[in-house]
């Protein structure tokens, strides 16, 4: 048998307070981040201290939760609050950088693959209880499996289950999870979503999931219990003294208060009103850093903005012409002067915080020349003399869409309209509500748009640009190559993720030279918080990584 | 009286119908999807559709039309696709905070509004008729969005003196301890200014055009001759009369509140139902806008009927229900 994770016995117990104690290392050691800023850059000597019980912190939340369940959430953010009551049989590590995301046991305490690698047995924590003291079993395990797949129940992210033939119970502490194939994901696969009581949840059919109200009281298992939520203001968490050793916090509350307004959090987080505010505008960094109680951390974040091109229309269609767009977008300049040096410039579909990214692959030069001639090449010429190029009687513009909700990516597409304006394409930025934005792209109806993608820690570039990506995922611009189409293939038939760094590799190189998108900035995220809290670890993974770990001194 | 308030609330059913109707094709003409801002390169087809079935986006639109307006004669009202749980349940939280917020700048309105009409009537072309007039019309101008950012910079980030947002104090352990009220007027001061301001600026003209013109009548000058003092012959005499013309623009106000409502509880994170509205229509979710919007016709047809009793117990000359012969 290969066996990951832990032993028996004391083994998760231990692994927790080494990562506490290396956490706090690492907090020691990190005067040389350069992304730490504020009054939280000058307490290193501090992360010495004990760590303390007690406290509350206020968290900014930008909206309030649809559900606490998540298998009936639909928002990317409910994950990171639910997350902090609903344990998972494995906590996923944010070591993505350097291979394929490890796990650590939250709610099972061991696992171990099968010799044909087709089956994984969870072995789930022997004292592991809910909040109203029922004990955590193999059945809440197989049961939580049958809600994510339900399609009574309806979650968006069933689609990882596929694989997945059957969830067994062995005995009240051990279950098995037995898939259709080996591939690189299984462990992810079985792992995401997390584990609900069956004693709380079969009491209501599936179907009537959404309307019994249940989520609004949920029983947990994980650091915290919800005490209170109150519609559109703030959701209350407390300590769950019964939850499993190690994933006991320190702090006694955790509030988060719902503020829709993006720099009404800001103003908040700098008067001392909230402790927590994410996503911080680049522009607000200078008066951020000067606040004596605001600490700011800034780290590379899952998220890449990039120009996407209908590479089914006629205008998008050779490879060369989408080069010489990308080499003759200032994207440099965007960088800059829009993310204010809070971006690295984007040369792929990778960005290089995940270890699958290729550092061979350079990003295209600003080189409007070049761009000029590869046009030509491709029958572009101002044949009239009117400064636009032309080709068969018709003038080389299109409408360069983007969402009325984000000043950012408007400001990028004045920057890209007033760069393609001089080697004589017309570029006409669009407007529209996000929700019609949405529309319009999953149905194909566009020239080009500006957007970004926040990337799972899942390597995975099949779902944006193979073609069987064009009808069922993110291939919006309808690019085809039965090339890497065979590549991106083979990648998700391999046993071991890392065998496929070569095709990942030759993928990248592809998407460089043809360019579907032209990749613009891999973004930062900034996260601002009161700089009375200590062991705040944000990170790509979440900007509330390790929350059980916070505390104040 | 009662069979006038039963025969208004029972035309006000069609009437509710047709507004339930109206926001149903005109929701459905605009372009937008409920579901398309879940849409990503993780999320499948398949995920979409099932989603889709579960909240029956997935039937024809008259199909969708014939089963929420069963639904609503059933009292079994459809899922919010933005929130995942019945609409009926989202008005219930939503409906509290805004008929306080409402209810408090109607008072500010018409209290202050009838009072400083009172004055500056009284004191015609005097420092303090001009000097109401002049802030009146400043705050009858400028746009509600403009005013709730401005009041918030200034009690809320420069001076501390308000809360910017939210209800409530969320570090008060128990919302229901004592101080609760005093933490609920300070949060609530700044939206029912914001709210109220503009109203008030619009009752004060009204209430001093409406005070003039009575003052100027033959009965007021009886009064007057009959040695009656002044404040008696205001008061007393003149002011009744003067009030009509604001419980009509009290049932009128109704409407306007209501709409106010949206940007300033957008503005100051109020959980009431101008948020749920906002929210409602940027994600397409067409049974909560109809839910809102029903409610809100609903509460506004409610107070006019009120404001229509108000008049005729101030006025023992209007006869609710009897056409002048």
């Amino acid at each position: 048998m290969l066996t990951q994770g832990w032993a028996h016995g004391n083994g998760p117990r231990v692994a927790r307070y080494l990562l506490v104690a290396l956490s706090l290392g690492a907090a020691a050691c990190n005067g040389t981040d350069p992304g730490m800023s504020g009054a939280g850059g000058g307490r290193r000597q501090e992360a010495t201290l004990v760590p303390r019980s007690g406290g509350t912190v206020v968290l900014g939340l930008p909206s309030d939760l649809d559900s606490f369940n998540p298998y009936l959430s639909t928002q990317a953010q409910a994950r990171d609050v639910t997350f902090q009551c609903y344990a998972s049989l494995m906590e996923e590590q944010a070591d993505f950088g350097q291979g394929p995301p490890t796990f650590l046991p939250a709610l099972a305490a061991s696992w171990e693959f099968s010799a044909d690698r087709k089956e994984i047995t969870f072995h789930l924590q022997p004292d592991a209880v809910w909040e109203d003291g029922r004990p955590v079993t193999a059945n809440d395990v197989r049961f939580s499996h049958q809600a994510a797949i339900s399609p009574e129940v309806g979650w968006l992210g069933a689609e990882v289950k596929t694989q997945i033939e059957s969830v067994e119970v062995m005995d009240p502490k051990t279950v098995r999870f037995r898939f259709a194939r080996v591939y690189p994901y299984q462990l992810m696969d079985a792992n995401d979503g997390v584990i609900l009581p069956e004693h709380v949840w079969s009491k209501v059919p599936f179907r009537e999931w959404r309307s019994s109200g249940l989520d609004r009281h949920p029983v947990c298992s994980g650091a915290f219990t919800l005490e209170r939520w109150t519609p559109n203001q703030s959701i209350e968490m407390v300590r769950n003294d019964r939850s499993f050793p190690g994933e006991t916090p320190y702090l006694d509350r955790v509030i988060f208060q719902i503020l829709p307004d993006a720099a009404s959090g800001a103003e908040q987080l700098m008067a001392g009103q909230i402790d927590f505010w994410d996503r911080l505008s680049p522009e607000l960094l200078p008066r951020l850093e000067s606040q004596e109680r605001v600490a700011v951390r800034r780290y590379p974040d899952r998220r890449y903005s990039f120009i996407a091109w209908n590479c089914a229309r006629p205008l998008f269609r050779s490879a060369a012409v989408r080069r010489a767009l990308t080499l003759a977008i200032n994207r440099r300049r965007i960088v800059d002067d829009i993310y204010r040096g809070t971006a690295q410039l984007a040369s792929g579909g990778i960005p290089p915080l995940y270890w699958a990214h290729d550092t061979s692959v350079k990003p295209h030069p600003f080189d409007a020349g070049a761009a000029r001639d590869l046009l030509e090449s491709a029958g572009w010429r101002d044949s009239d003399g009117d400064g636009l190029l032309d080709r068969e009687g018709k003038i080389f513009r299109f409408d360069l869409e983007v969402p009325a909700s984000s000043a950012i990516w408007r400001d990028i597409a004045l920057m890209v309209q007033e760069d393609l304006r001089r080697v004589g394409i017309q570029a006409s930025p669009v407007v529209y509500d996000r929700n019609v934005f949405n529309s319009r792209h999953s149905r194909h109806e566009f020239d080009a748009f500006i957007g970004a993608w926040r990337l799972p820690t899942k390597v995975d570039l099949a779902v944006i640009f193979t073609t069987a990506a064009i009808h069922n995922g993110g291939n919006y611009g309808g690019y085809s190559n039965s090339q890497l189409d065979v590549l991106l293939d083979k990648v998700r038939k391999v046993e071991d993720i890392r065998q496929a760094g070569h095709l990942l590799d030759r993928a990248q190189v592809i998407l460089h030279r043809e360019q579907p998108y032209t990749f613009l900035a891999w973004q930062d995220r900034i996260t601002g918080f009161s700089a009375r809290i200590r062991n705040i670890q944000p990170n790509a993974q979440s900007p509330l990584f390790h929350l059980r770990q916070w505390w104040i001194p | 009286m009662l069979e006038y308030a039963l025969r208004r609330l029972m035309a006000a059913i069609p009437l509710l119908w047709l507004i339930w109707t109206l926001t149903f094709v005109i929701g459905h003409l605009a372009p937008g999807d409920p579901l398309a801002l879940y849409q990503g390169p993780n999320i499948s087809r398949e995920s979409l559709d099932t989603l889709r079935h579960v909240y029956g986006l997935d039937a024809p639109l008259p199909v969708q039309y014939l089963k929420q307006l069963g639904a609503l004669l059933t009292g079994h009202y459809p899922l919010s696709t933005s929130q995942g749980r019945p609409v009926a349940e989202i008005i219930g939280e939503a409906c509290g905070p805004t008929l306080l917020l409402i209810s408090l700048a109607l008072a500010v309105q018409f209290l202050f509004g009838t009072l400083l009409g009172l004055l500056t009537a009284v004191r015609r072309g005097g420092g303090l008729d001009h000097g109401v007039s002049a802030i009146s019309l400043f705050f009858y101008s400028i746009p509600t969005f403009w005013l709730g950012v401005e009041l918030v910079l200034l009690f809320s980030y420069r001076l501390g003196w308000f809360p910017p947002s939210q209800m409530r104090d969320v570090t008060l352990a128990d919302p229901a301890a004592a101080g609760w009220m005093v933490d609920l007027l300070r949060h609530l001061a700044l939206p029912v200014l914001t709210l109220g301001l503009g109203g008030l600026a619009l009752t004060t003209r009204h209430m001093r055009s409406s005070l003039l013109e009575v003052i100027g009548l033959d009965y007021v000058r009886t009064a007057r001759a009959q040695g009656l003092p002044e404040w008696r012959v205001i008061g007393r005499h003149a002011l009744r009369n003067a009030l009509m013309p604001l419980v009509t623009l009290a049932g009128l106000s109704l409407p306007v509140l209501f709409s106010g409502t949206v940007v300033v509880e957008v503005i100051f994170s109020w959980p009431g139902m101008g948020q749920v509205a906002f929210n409602a229509i940027l994600a397409r979710d067409y049974p909560l806008i109809q839910a809102v919007t029903l409610m809100t016709a609903a509460l506004v047809v409610a107070g006019s009927l009120l404001a229509d009793i108000a008049a005729a117990a101030v006025d023992p000359r209007v006869r609710l229900g009897h056409q002048p012969s």
